[in-house]
Order: C-alpha cells, then structure tokens, then sequence
C-alpha cells in the first residue's frame, strides 16, 4: 500500500501542467459526452412520440383536395385526357411498392341478401340470423387486409378486372359459414339494384382479426360475403349465353359497366387506400414523385394502422446517429488526446519506473498504480458535470453510469499505449545512464 | 561455497547477420564476502557481466549460479522477483527519485518486503545514520551533493540487508575526496559480510577491492 499512496501522490503533484491537461481533457470528455447522450435522450424521446411507439403503417388511406386535384368524377365520366392521365398514374404507382385498392363494407340483414331457400337455410344452419358483413373489395385488397384461405382460393385477375364477364359472380365466404358452404356451391342473391343473380363459392377465408382503422380494429371478416368490386351485378340474363371475344362484342351496357371498372381505379387514387408490405417505403414521397410528374401533389396519404415512413422519421433517425456519430468521434479524440499526453508523461515517468524496479516492485504494480490514478482523475473529472446537471436541472438527466462507461473506455483506451512503453522498461540504460 | 558462480557465460548482440560478441566463454567465482572490481576497457563487457549477474540481461549460453542454485531468469519479471531479495544495486548517476525525499528514497528498498511499520522506520533510521545521512532524511535529492546522493542510493541497495550489492562506476561522479568516502562505506559494509562487485575504470578503486576481474574487448 506504501507504493500506490506514495507513488499515486508523486504522480499527481510531480506533473501539473501534464494533469491539468488531462483533467481537461476527461472534463472535456464527461461534458460532451454528457450533453450528447442528453441532447440523443431528448431527441429519442420526440423520436419515439412520434415515430417509436407505433408501428410502421402498411395501410394508407388516400385523400385528395377536390378543389385542387385535376382529376375529378366528370373526367371519368367524359373519359377526358385527364381520366386517361389518371388512369396512367394508377399504373405506375401499382407497378411500384404500393398497390392502390378500395373496398366498400356494409352490413345486411341476412333476408337482405340472400334469395333463395337453401342459401337461407345454409345460413341459419351456420348460425347467422342477424347482420353480415357485405364486402366489395378491389385487387390487393387481399394483402392489404392480411387475409388468408382456408379453402379455395382468393379471386383472380379476370374477376376482379372484368366481374361482369364472369357467368358467375364469384364470392368468397368468411370462416363463419366454413361449416355451411363448400367451394363450388352456387347461391342466389339479391344486389341493391338487381335480384336473383347467381353467385360461385370459389373460398373460404380463415379467420382474422379485421381491418384496422386508426388504431381501432373494425369491419371483421369472419361473417363477410365479399364480392369484387363492382357497381352492381347486371341481371344474368343480360350475358347469359353469349360468347364474348372482346371489348367490341360487348354489348353497349356492358361495355359501360367495364368502362366503371377503369373508373374505380381512378377512384381509388383520390379516395381509396394504399397498400405498403414494404416498411421503408416513404409512401408520401414515393406518391410524390409520380403526382410530381404531371404536375400536382395533392395525393394524400395518411396511415391507418401504425405511423408512416416517412422523411421526417428517417431526417429524426439521422440526427439521432449523427449524435452518437459525434459521441463517438468526441470520444476517440479525447482518447487520442489523452492517450498522446499520458504516452509522453509515462516516458517522462519511465526512469522512475525502472527505479522501483530496480528496488524489486514489480510491473504490475506500477501499471496498476497508473491505471488507479487514472481513475482517481475519472471521478474528479466526472464532478464538474454532475454539479452542472444538479444546477441546471435539480436532477442527473442521464445514468452516471453511462458517461462512466464512456470515461472509461477512453481511458482504457488511452493508457493502453503507456501500459505497452511500461513494459519495455529496460534496466540496462538506466544503469547505462542513457535513459532521458 | 561461491556466491556466484558463472561457467561458460557467451553473450553478443545485434542482428543474426552483424552480431558482435561482448562476453565470450567467461567463467568466474565471486566467493561470498569477497569485494571484487571488474576492469577493462569501453566496450569490453563490464556492465553487460553486471546486468547478467543482477538478472537484468541474460546470457546466450552458460551457466549462472547464485549461491549454488542456477539462476533461469528469462524476462523482467523474473528478473525483478530474483533481485528483491538477493541484490542490491547502485549506479553511477545514483537512479534517485527526485520527487521522493531522502528517507522515502532508502524507504523504496524495503517497500516489497515484509519490514512493516516501526520496524521499516527504525531500519531507515539505522541505514541512514550508518551512512552518516541521517540528518538529510527530509531533504530532496536535487538539494543534495553528488557524494550524499551516491550515499543515498547505497542506503536504498543495502536497506533489505542484501548478500551481493552491485555497482556500476560507483564513485564515477564524484571527486576524490567523495570517492574515498563512498570507497570508505562499501569497505566498511565488506568487512560486515556483504559480497561487494563493482565496475570501475579506476584503478584505485580496484585496488581497494579484494581482487580484479579484467575483461578483454573482442
């Protein structure tokens, strides 16, 4: 114990100017250090309200300002330029990460729907008697709702683009009625406008959990009929043994009813939703980019089942790494600071060191007499900081644990060089006289 | 029984291609309680012979006993654990620690025994009154002249009551009238058993000593 306390003072009074500069130098440390990880706690903090708790939405929904946007109902109803240029941008933002889709829900009285007999049976059979859920969904609605099949399967291109072509409107069951239909049965139903028209089971979801709004879970599918989107079934008569080839052969009517079908697309730009699998997608600057291009912005997308990607988060993830990047960089410095200016005392020190060497205290002792001086300098450097912090803000705003933690990296860090001078200690020039 | 013995010492350095050799095949006794001064000439491996003696530095090839047991030292550490409580060592810039008084200064050299406490201070106390420093126990070393600071190191060399003190040009820095007393001191402590070798390249020093070792340059 004699050795460390007599050496442990010759050491800290036999260098001042050396110590000031490193009691400055860890002061310096600890402050920065201290006002990074406070400045990267309050920054996490905004960070995480707005961006942290939630998480990152997949479902958006679309809005646009009637006022400003260029594309309105009577484009799509006169099939203007503007109707066609929609049309294009519907292309282009479902051929990238986002899918645009819509869906419209309600919810029936059975009797409502339903006409004949046997499907009336069916469904008291299955246990409904009340309200169903009536869905009319377009493409992705399938992803974006996070549904799956347990029979059959979910509906294909061609009827979800062309329904009015099919001779039979496909329809897929929730997992409710799994019990009382099968794929393939063929059931009559009445729509709003039109009655008895003939629908195909072609699957049966399993259950799910519903559509989230907002943070709030609405809309399940368990007791869901869901239709592909259309404005309404025209009478099967109107189709039924005829063989189209093309968009000519149609008749007028129904030429209409496939023209509505680019007009839902259009629709689904100004008030549908926006489907996202991709997290890291900025959603608003990627609608951005492609409104940008014809020359308006006003596509809104706002998200409805977590927080958006968006530029704001990744410039808030960004400042948040640029902090720790300056803690970083504020710490090597200071070890490169400190360790040049311990290096440099430790040759001073060296000739004493081969003294008590030659006095038999071994190595060891001497570098763990350093490392203890250092840490002695550590706690002194650590006070001006708490003192600030208990000033300022009556409290530690941060562990003292982490600015120690960084101190003593630093410090490891630094005296590692003088611990490796110390062992090249070499008797020989100091009986040789040649050392300083 | 020879305090030291050495057989066949072979020591050289440099690099495998431009090796120059200091100690060739040398053999010799240092009998307990004997003075002995190792002479020759710059470059002939005087201190090199100490350093191998001290366990400072480590002989290619050949044989080191100490007090009949070989000595296997092979790096500092070693060297260390073996020098503590066999050897003591003076320079001939003295090696004092300026920031350390004169009493701390000779205290050093019982820091890594087991002399605790009053007893530790009372052995300064005899150490530095044998030296007649007693006086300048509260002093620095840079206050001190070059006779007193050479005092002072013999006082840290000879304070955990060592067989064998080496020295190295022990009276180098001093003026004849200083030197004789220094020579006076090692005497004395030969005459009270302590096994003196010394390197000097005066020859009256030597001739103090009980006998002289010359070494040949190479």
């Amino acid at each position: 114990m004699k050795f460390y306390a007599r050496n442990l003072a010759r050491s800290v009074f036999g260098h001042p100017k050396v110590n000031l500069i490193i009691l400055f130098d860890l002061i310096l440390t600890a402050a920065a250090v201290f006002v990074l990880i406070q400045n990267f706690y309050f920054l996490k903090e905004k960070h995480d309200e707005f961006f942290g708790e939630d998480r990152v939405a997949k479902t958006y929904e679309l809005y646009v300002g009637e006022s400003v946007f260029p594309l309105t109902e009577s484009d799509a109803q006169s099939k203007s330029n503007m109707f066609y240029l929609g049309l294009e941008l519907y292309k282009e933002i479902n051929a990238s990460p986002i899918k645009t889709f819509s869906y419209t829900h309600d919810r029936r009285g059975m009797r409502g729907g339903f006409y004949d007999k046997a499907t009336d049976e069916k469904m008291i059979a299955s246990g409904h008697r009340e309200l169903i859920d009536w869905y009319y969904v377009s493409d992705y609605a399938l992803e974006a709702f996070g549904l799956k099949m347990s029979e059959g399967r979910w509906f294909n291109n061609e009827e979800l683009d062309y329904p009015y072509l099919q001779v039979r409107v496909p329809v897929i069951f929730g997992s409710n009625f799994a019990s009382a239909f099968d794929v393939g049965d063929v059931i009559i139903f009445d729509d709003d406008n039109y009655y008895h028209d003939e629908a195909v089971v072609v699957g049966i979801l399993e259950s799910s959990p519903g559509i989230e709004y907002y943070g709030i879970t609405q809309s399940g599918f368990d007791d869901a009929v869901i239709f592909p989107e259309i404005e309404s079934f025209p009478r099967l008569h109107a189709r039924k043994g005829k063989d189209f080839s093309g968009y000519a052969d149609l008749p007028k009517s129904i030429r209409r009813r496939l023209d509505y079908v680019d007009r839902e697309r259009f629709r689904t730009l100004t008030t549908g939703y926006l489907y996202c699998p991709d997290e890291s997608v900025d959603v608003q600057k990627l609608i951005n980019d492609y409104t940008s291009k014809y020359g308006f912005y006003q596509i809104t997308a706002t998200p409805i089942d977590g927080t958006s990607y968006s530029e704001t988060k990744s410039i808030s993830e960004r400042n948040l790494l640029l902090i720790g990047v300056l803690a970083v960089s504020t710490t090597v410095i200071c070890m490169i600071s400190l360790g040049g200016v311990l290096y440099n005392r430790t040759l001073d020190d060296r000739r004493t060191y081969c003294i008590y060497m030659s006095a038999g205290i071994p190595l060891w002792k001497i570098n763990l007499s350093l490392i203890m001086e250092m840490l002695i300098w550590m706690v002194i450097s650590l006070m001006p900081v708490i003192a600030l912090s208990l000033y300022e803000f009556e409290t530690l705003l941060i562990p003292l644990w982490q600015i120690a933690l960084f101190e003593l990296i630093v410090m490891s860090v630094s005296i590692a060089p003088s611990l490796r001078v110390n062992s090249k200690c070499n008797l020989d020039l100091l009986i040789r006289n040649q050392m300083n | 029984m020879a305090l030291i013995e050495l057989q066949g010492i072979n020591k050289s350095f440099g690099t495998k291609d431009k090796k120059v050799s200091v100690l060739e095949n040398l053999s010799l006794k240092v009998e307990e309680g004997e003075m002995v001064a190792i002479m020759g000439k710059s470059g002939a491996g005087k201190t090199t012979l100490l350093n191998i003696i001290a366990a400072i530095d480590y002989p290619d090839s050949g044989t080191y006993l100490y007090d009949g047991k070989e000595v296997k030292t092979r790096n500092t550490s070693q060297g260390i654990k073996f020098r503590k409580d066999r050897i003591g060592l003076i320079v001939q810039h003295f090696a004092l620690i300026n920031d350390f008084k004169v009493y701390d200064n000779v205290e050093l050299g019982l820091w890594e025994t087991n002399v605790k406490g009053s007893a530790r201070k009372k052995r300064v106390m005899e150490v530095l009154e044998s030296l007649g420093i007693a006086d300048l126990k509260d002093k620095y070393p840079n206050v001190l002249s070059g006779g007193e600071k050479q005092r002072v190191a013999i006082g840290r060399a000879i304070a955990n009551n060592h067989k064998l003190l080496l020295a190295d040009e022990p009276t180098g820095s001093l003026d004849s009238d200083t030197e004789q007393d220094i020579l006076n001191i090692l005497k004395d402590l030969n005459s009270k058993g302590m096994t003196i070798v010394m390197v000097t390249h005066d020859e009256d020093v030597a001739n103090v000593c009980d006998r002289t070792i010359f070494l040949d340059k190479h």
